[in-house]
């Protein structure tokens, strides 16, 4: 852990192109989040039917919807409310899986292989029509679209930590924590914890990704947030049906937007997942 | 005690494997039911409040609830259920008044015509071209496959999908028009297999083959691109972990030629491989709700859909459930294959 | 083979519909699909007589004529209708209606409780079935009700109201289901011009044509309605040439239909209704001024313009236009923020207040209308909230009054003001959802159903609107009006009050 000093990460990362990328991108995001209100040219949320799916502009950069909401404005916008669902998502999923990994990967037995079979029915699921089912019960709220998307994710860190953790908790230097008589609690979150992360942190940046392209998916089936919300998924989706009849803007780019998010999340994780492997830390 | 353990080591290791694996159905497949059953049961809505519309009165609506079954206890209703689908009664749909399980066999080889074309298709690309970018490392198909992971990754497959419509259909005018799964004049083939595309050929509909082929160029396409790409970074990094392993050097060094190494490590890579491609056809199944909305493709994603709309509780669940247990029933396949690859394992 | 395809083509017609009909058995609750299959399968007693407008065939409400009955007799007090049946009416399956088939029929619709239940009982205020309804003789019916009622003879022109084949039926009855509810769900057995001969709910329904209807053989033979769920695919498919008939598209759509070669656009004013209701028995909607100030805030030009397409007429009475007792004389409401955000402070909402608007999932329009009116509505600061909800989460939270507004488009089949406004309007109607409650309406209402003095009944009625478009229970919006879209070879297009095409109307060149 030493030897990702500060200094050393920066070095790493002007190294790779891809990484610099994505920090670029996510740099953009950022922007788009705070500066949304100054970066926008129309309210995302008013509606003015009589200038509806109108193709892009001087006046609506990237032309209008069916209400006639400005896709430019609800695409800044929408960077706010896709990122929040996503990155308090991923939060919740870490938050609760690492150290239920930790605890099912150290005390390994029936409890352990339970909780395993439950994750894998969970991941069994039909994942749009559950997702869908749950957010009818809960309502469209933020909120419950991101617990969706937490539940959905618990099981994907859990069992990376738990992967991490069971073959850790074979190592010297474990065996060693414990004749020195420490306990359960502390060799796991003092010892193993901070060894097993590395994948994990790494996984972060992925589910980042993920959750995004969850969030569109489940609001182009209708299951994510409510109109007139502006949120990348739904705008694909309220475009969708346009496209058969050639209008085009609607829905491409809104799809861009996701595209060039996740990417972003992918590149950074990749970039990650190089630095803190010490096989392909210093190799370029 | 001692005679059970000694039998278990004198049979074969198949033999073991299966009988070790697959009692763990059973349990999980109860606890779908269970979770399926509540969770649909908490779905908000009265179906019949909705099928009465104007005709509404506190009759009509007890006789209703009655003939639909609603009335019982929560309790009664799950016990009942089970029972049911322990005999293979689904129930009733609300909305189309079938047996829930015709409905999904009358839907189902749509959807499994569908993930099949789309897994052929994808396990085709995204394994030729892990292991071509693999084994001449550095090259242009490297390059391109390492810009293509990281696209795929980031593409939304319905995003995909419109765009094809967009550009092949609409303005490409050669892709056949994106809505089912045979053109409307052309009569479906006799059902053999329900595969649009084998039956014809079967019962000699060539048109109806055609047809159905041609339909599911947009579809097909828009799965594979999406998953053909997480396929090949997955096989990608597998495969080259082989590929560079110590026996493969081995081979090299005692002058195996390069094809024969290539077949060697895929061969090896096989037990992984196989794990990602039963987890991506479950992937599939869920990915293809996106995509037979978009083509109205008349599959068991299309008919979940319309059963979370409808609030239509019986449908739902069936498809929740019969999807839950294809899908583990992919996994504990997956499980005993890669066990039955990988000699390594003990059982 | 080459002509025989062509003739087979010239006497089929495709059908692109958005669902294929949720069951075949006419106890059924009506939905918009089944009502088509009624329009086609099942035949009534009684009709009304053909008139055509502008090359459209439509019902002329001022005229009774038979249908299954050949004459009948309206008892001078109207409390009993004797029908006296035509001879030699065949069925799809070649039985001869007669009293037993019209006789059975009511039994089973008796017994079902349901549609035919709820017209006998709401409507006539019938009791007892043994009262009510007798044979005469093979070929004569009479139905005798308690107290006289206007509709005693225009009611039996409901689609609801078929007539089953009995013969047939009892082939299909068992100990458990003493009236073959389960193979009418996916069969039909009827004296109609058409028969079901296919029926994959989800897919496709197939009518094949009864040659002996006592009309004629209808000139189309096959009709096959295929399900295509999404609006925009059934106007590719019917621009592509694949399908004759689009139902149910968006006005959007039909706007650029209406450039389309080889396509033509069929419209009548029809009678659906399509407004925003408000619970008026949920604060602040308890207060006559706020809702009177929410309908003041709706811009119905625009929506007209950008949502319709010029194809809607705006809601003026909650009565349908094209209905006698019609009027439009008390409706003024216009486009007046200033006077809305007045009527607001008056009654105690200067800054405004939440709410939230419900509209079904899957359906386009609502959701362009619901942000619309989102946007309007916050100019006197009123919060509205969008929730889509599954249509029958939706009708559950409306018909329980938990949710404060919501979409409700909606049709009366009988083309009467007072069954209409008894429909919506009375407080005593389970479907006045909005709980809009007025004595004075109530009274009216409940008298006009009864009484047979029809200029009375107008006068009550041109009341009723008047107190209702004055309190403003719903926010009213549009007329959608009815279109079809065929192509162009395709005529002999007809409106009947359920809204199902009738295929026996339609001819392909």
């Amino acid at each position: 852990m030493t030897e990702t000093s500060v200094r050393n990460v920066l070095s790493q990362i002007s190294k790779r192109p891809a990484a610099i990328i994505g920090l670029i991108l996510l740099a953009l995001q950022l922007l788009a989040i705070i500066f949304a209100p100054i970066l926008a040219t129309y309210s995302p949320v008013e509606a003015d039917p009589i200038n509806s799916l109108q193709p892009p502009s001087s006046d609506h950069w990237l032309g209008t919807d069916v209400s006639g909401m400005d896709v430019y404005s609800r695409i800044i916008f929408a960077t706010r409310i896709n990122l929040l669902i996503s990155i308090s998502a991923v939060a919740v999923a870490f938050v609760i899986g690492v150290p239920l990994g930790l605890l099912i990967g150290f005390y390994r037995g029936p409890v352990s292989s339970l909780a395993m079979r439950i994750f894998d029915f969970v991941q069994s699921f039909p994942v749009f029509v559950l997702g869908m089912a749950l957010v009818s019960v809960m309502g469209q709220e933020i909120w419950n679209v991101a617990i969706v998307l937490a539940v959905l994710f618990i099981p994907m860190f859990a069992r990376l930590i738990r992967a991490e953790t069971l073959s850790l908790r074979e190592r010297p230097f474990i065996s060693a924590a414990r004749c020195s008589g420490a306990t359960d609690l502390s060799i796991m979150f003092r010892h193993v914890l901070p060894n097993a992360l590395t994948p994990a942190i790494v996984q972060i940046s992925i589910s980042i990704g993920m959750a995004i392209l969850l969030t569109a998916g489940l609001s182009f089936v209708g299951a994510g947030v409510r109109m007139p919300t502006p949120e990348w998924g739904l705008m694909v989706s309220a475009g969708a049906q346009q496209m058969i009849l050639g209008i085009w803007w609607v829905s491409l780019f809104p799809g861009m937007a996701i595209v060039v998010s996740v990417l972003c999340f992918a590149l950074l994780g990749d970039a990650a997942k190089d630095i803190m492997d010490p096989h392909t830390r210093n190799r370029r | 005690m001692d005679r059970i353990v000694r039998l278990w080591r004198t049979m074969p290791r198949p033999a073991r494997i299966l009988l070790a694996r697959s009692p763990l159905i059973v349990p999980q497949m109860l606890g779908v039911m269970l979770v399926t059953f509540v969770l649909v049961r908490l779905l908000p809505g009265d179906p019949a409040l909705l099928m009465l519309g104007n005709m509404a009165t506190p009759e009509n609506i007890a006789s209703l609830r009655q003939r639909l079954g609603l009335d019982r206890g929560i309790w009664e209703q799950f016990v009942r259920y089970v029972w049911n689908v322990l005999h293979g009664d689904l129930g009733i749909s609300l909305f189309t008044s079938n047996p829930v399980s015709t409905d999904l066999m009358q839907r189902a080889p749509a959807t499994l015509e569908l993930i099949s074309y789309a897994m052929i298709l994808t396990v085709l690309i995204g394994v030729s071209v892990a292991v071509a970018a693999v084994v001449r490392k550095g090259g242009f198909i490297d390059i391109l496959s390492r810009v293509y992971g990281l696209a795929a990754g980031a593409i939304p497959d319905f995003w995909v999908g419109l765009l094809l419509i967009y550009f092949l259909f609409y303005l490409g005018g050669i892709a056949p028009a994106p809505f089912g799964r045979l053109d409307a004049f052309i009569p479906p083939p006799g059902r053999i297999t329900g595969f649009y595309t084998i039956d014809g050929l079967l019962t000699g509909n060539f048109a109806a083959s055609w047809s159905a082929l041609g339909r599911l160029v947009l579809p097909v396409l828009t799965l594979t691109i999406v998953n053909a790409g997480a396929l090949m970074k997955m096989t990608k990094t597998t495969f080259a972990d082989v590929y560079r392993s110590e026996f493969i050097r081995h081979q090299r060094a005692s002058g195996l030629p390069e094809r024969a190494i290539t077949r060697s490590a895929l061969r090896n890579s096989l037990p992984p491989i196989i794990t990602m491609v039963g987890f991506l056809f479950g992937f599939l199944l869920g990915a293809a709700v996106l995509v037979e909305t978009i083509f109205s493709w008349g599959g068991l994603g299309q008919y979940a859909v319309q059963a979370v709309i409808n609030s239509d509780y019986p449908a739902l669940q069936g498809f929740i459930l019969v999807a839950a247990a294809f899908i583990l029933i992919v996994y504990l396949v997956v499980d005993i294959l890669y066990e039955l690859a990988d000699p390594r394992i003990q059982v | 083979m080459g002509s025989a395809f062509a003739q087979d083509a010239r006497t089929t017609l495709i059908v692109a519909a958005p669902r294929t009909p949720e069951s075949l058995d006419q106890e059924y609750p009506p939905t918009e699909a089944v009502h088509e299959v009624r329009r086609n399968v099942y035949e009534r007693l009684l009709g009304y007589a053909p008139k055509t407008v502008d090359g459209i065939v439509y019902e002329d409400f001022g005229k009774i004529v038979g249908a299954l009955a050949e004459t009948w007799d309206v008892a001078p007090d109207k409390k009993a209708i004797t029908f006296h049946l035509r001879k030699g009416v065949k069925s799809s399956a070649g039985n001869e209606l007669n009293a037993d088939s019209v006789m059975w029929s009511f039994e089973r619709g008796w017994n079902l409780k349901s549609n035919f239940h709820w017209y006998m009982t709401q409507i006539l205020k019938i009791a007892s079935f043994q009262e009510a309804f007798s044979k005469i003789d093979d070929y004569t019916v009479k139905v005798s009700i308690p107290n006289s009622s206007p509709l005693i003879d225009r009611l039996w022109v409901n689609s609801d109201l078929g007539i089953l084949d009995a013969v047939e039926m009892k082939k299909h009855v068992t100990s458990e289901d003493p009236w073959g509810g389960k193979w009418l769900a996916s069969h039909s057995a009827s004296f109609g011009p058409y028969s079901v001969t296919e029926y994959s709910p989800g897919q496709q329904v197939v009518y094949e044509a009864n040659e002996s209807y006592y009309r004629g053989a209808p000139r189309l033979k096959k009709i096959i309605v295929r399900e295509m769920p999404t609006s925009s695919n059934r106007v590719a498919a019917l621009q592509g040439g694949s399908v004759d008939v689009a139902e149910y598209l968006l006005p959007r759509e039909l706007s650029l239909l209406e450039k389309a070669p080889g396509v033509k656009i069929w419209k009548v004013f029809g009678n659906y209704i399509h407004r925003v209701e408000m619970n008026n028995t949920t604060a602040p909607f308890t207060d006559p001024k706020v809702r009177t100030a929410l309908n003041l805030l709706v811009p119905r030009d625009e929506i007209l313009k950008a949502v319709y397409f010029n194809t809607a007429r705006p809601t003026k009475s909650p009565i349908s236009e094209i209905y006698p007792g019609f009027t439009d004389q008390f409706f003024n409401y216009s486009l007046n923020i200033e006077k809305a955000k007045q009527l607001l402070a008056e009654a105690g909402l200067k800054d405004g207040f939440k709410t939230e608007l419900g509209y079904r999932t899957g359906d386009q329009l609502e959701e362009e209308m619901a942000v619309i009116l989102k946007s309007a509505f916050a100019k006197a600061k009123v919060d509205v909230t969008l929730s889509k909800l599954p249509a029958s989460t939706l009708v559950e939270r409306y018909t329980k009054g938990e949710i404060p507004m919501y979409f409700f488009r909606d049709m009366a089949i009988v083309p009467d003001a007072a069954y209409v406004a008894n429909l919506w309007l009375n407080s005593g109607s389970l479907i006045d959802y909005s709980r809009f409650k007025s004595q004075e309406v109530d009274q009216l209402i409940n008298t006009a159903l009864t009484s047979v003095d029809e200029p009375k009944r107008l006068e009550a009625m041109k009341r009723v609107q008047q107190i209702t478009v004055e309190n403003a229970p719903w926010v009213f919006l549009f007329n959608p009006g009815y279109q079809l879209a065929t192509r162009a070879n395709i005529k002999g297009y007809s409106w009947y009050t359920p809204n199902g095409n009738a295929w026996y109307d339609f001819v392909k060149e």
